[in-house]
Order: structure tokens, then sequence, then C-alpha cells
């Protein structure tokens, strides 16, 4: 993959990632055949802002965790009444780091 | 991953049941504790699960009809407690995986099969309407 659009990719996607994971990922891209820049670059990555967003609004009903595609802590969040209330209140906190954490691991397994 | 779920589940279960104990031995009947929910608290509608607490109770109380009536929800809450933490104890001991396995099927069909995931979620939908409905 050239310089260049790794460069954009790593700049569009910063803030997708944790600061420590950023420097591995980009060695990775560096690294990585040509015939999986469409994968990469399509990958369905959650912005950890609009998740928040979503947890702030939607996170009672665990909507959060179901656009994360963690469907069965959504059906346990939605079914507790939000874990009674507190779950909701801790998922405000765990999410920028958790989708975060997501996107990762997504990345992850395509670049592997 | 498996150890968060595990985790989760079980810190849920027994949440589920500390509340419930407390439910019963405040009240003896339903309805003595304020509730938790907060989207009923800021909305004044209630939520999908709102009165699973007190279709446990009437459930345990021997009325199944009146459990039902008051939110199915309950009955496959009452399931899940009863069955998930027993299971996920006895994979630890164990030292086995088969609940992880389960749930994770589980969640490829949700995520996989549009119909099987539209059709839940139509289900809590109308579920809902119901409780808002109902008024509870």
């Amino acid at each position: 993959m050239d310089q260049q659009r790794i460069d954009f990719f790593m700049i569009m996607h910063s803030k997708y990632f944790e600061s420590y994971q950023l420097s591995a990922i980009r060695d990775r891209l560096s690294k990585l055949d040509d015939s999986k820049l469409v994968q990469v670059e399509g990958a369905n990555l959650k912005d950890p802002t609009i998740m928040l967003i979503v947890s702030l609004i939607g996170g009672h009903f665990g909507v959060d965790r179901f656009v994360l595609g963690e469907v069965g802590l959504g059906i346990a969040k939605l079914l507790t009444c939000g874990g009674l209330g507190i779950w909701t209140v801790v998922d405000w906190f765990l999410i920028l780091g958790r989708t975060r954490e997501v996107n990762f691991q997504r990345l992850q397994q395509m670049m592997y | 991953m498996k150890r968060k779920v595990y985790r989760t589940l079980l810190l849920l279960s027994v949440a589920g049941y500390g509340w419930l104990g407390w439910n019963l031995l405040a009240s003896g009947g339903h309805g003595g504790l304020p509730t938790v929910c907060l989207f009923k608290e800021v909305t004044g509608l209630p939520c999908p699960s709102c009165g699973t607490t007190r279709s446990i109770e009437l459930l345990l109380h021997g009325d199944l009809p009146g459990a039902f009536v008051t939110n199915p929800l309950g009955l496959l809450l009452a399931l899940g407690l009863f069955v998930i933490p027993g299971w996920i104890v006895s994979d630890l001991l164990r030292k086995d995986d088969s609940f992880y396995r389960r749930y994770v099927r589980v969640e490829k069909i949700l995520l996989q099969n549009a119909w099987v995931s539209a059709s839940a979620a139509a289900v809590v939908l109308v579920n809902w309407a119901w409780n808002i409905a109902k008024g509870l």
C-alpha cells in the first residue's frame, strides 16, 4: 500500500483507535498487500463520538451494544432495564474505549 | 471475551436475584420499591422491560397468567435467571465453554439472519406498545 494512502487512512481514522495502537496499525498497513486495501478502507468501523451519543440516548435499551455487534450483551441490557439503570450509566463511560477496542479487533481480522 | 461475557452475566444474575429478594422482602407484594428505570423517570412512560420484576414476583406466587399479562418478558427473564447462572458455574467448574459456544452461535444467527432479528425486535416493540397501553 503506498505511503500517501496509508497517511490518508491514518488521518481519517486516528480517533477510531487508541493512541497506542496507531503505530502498530501503520506498520501493519505498510506491509499489507494492495488487494486487501479496499477491504480495510471499507471496514465497518464505528465512530466513538457517535457511539457515545447512541449510548446516552439509547443505552438504556442496549442499543449501543447492538450497534457494536455485541447482540448478547445488548439483549441482556434490554431485558434488565439497562442492568437496573446501573449498567446504562457505567456504559456511558466505557463505550468510548470499547468502541475503539472493537474497531481494532475488526481491523486486525482483515489485516492478518 | 468469554471471561467478559461470563463475568457480566454472572454479575447481572447476582444483581437480579438481589433485586428480586429485596423487592420480595420490602413489599411482600409488588410495587414496594421505587422504580430504578431511568427511561420511566425521565419520560413517565414504561420501558420495554418495565414490569418484569412484578411479573417474576407473580410467577413466584404461582400466578402464571398474571405474570404473562404483566410483562411476558418477565417469564423469559425468569427462565434466564434460572438457567444461565447454573450453566455458567458448571462451565467454570468443568473448565468447559459450552455456554459460550451456544452464546456465540445465537449471536451469529441474530447478526446474520435479518428475519430472525427483525421479528425479535418486532416482538419487543409490540410488547413495549402493550406496556405503554397497560400503563405499567
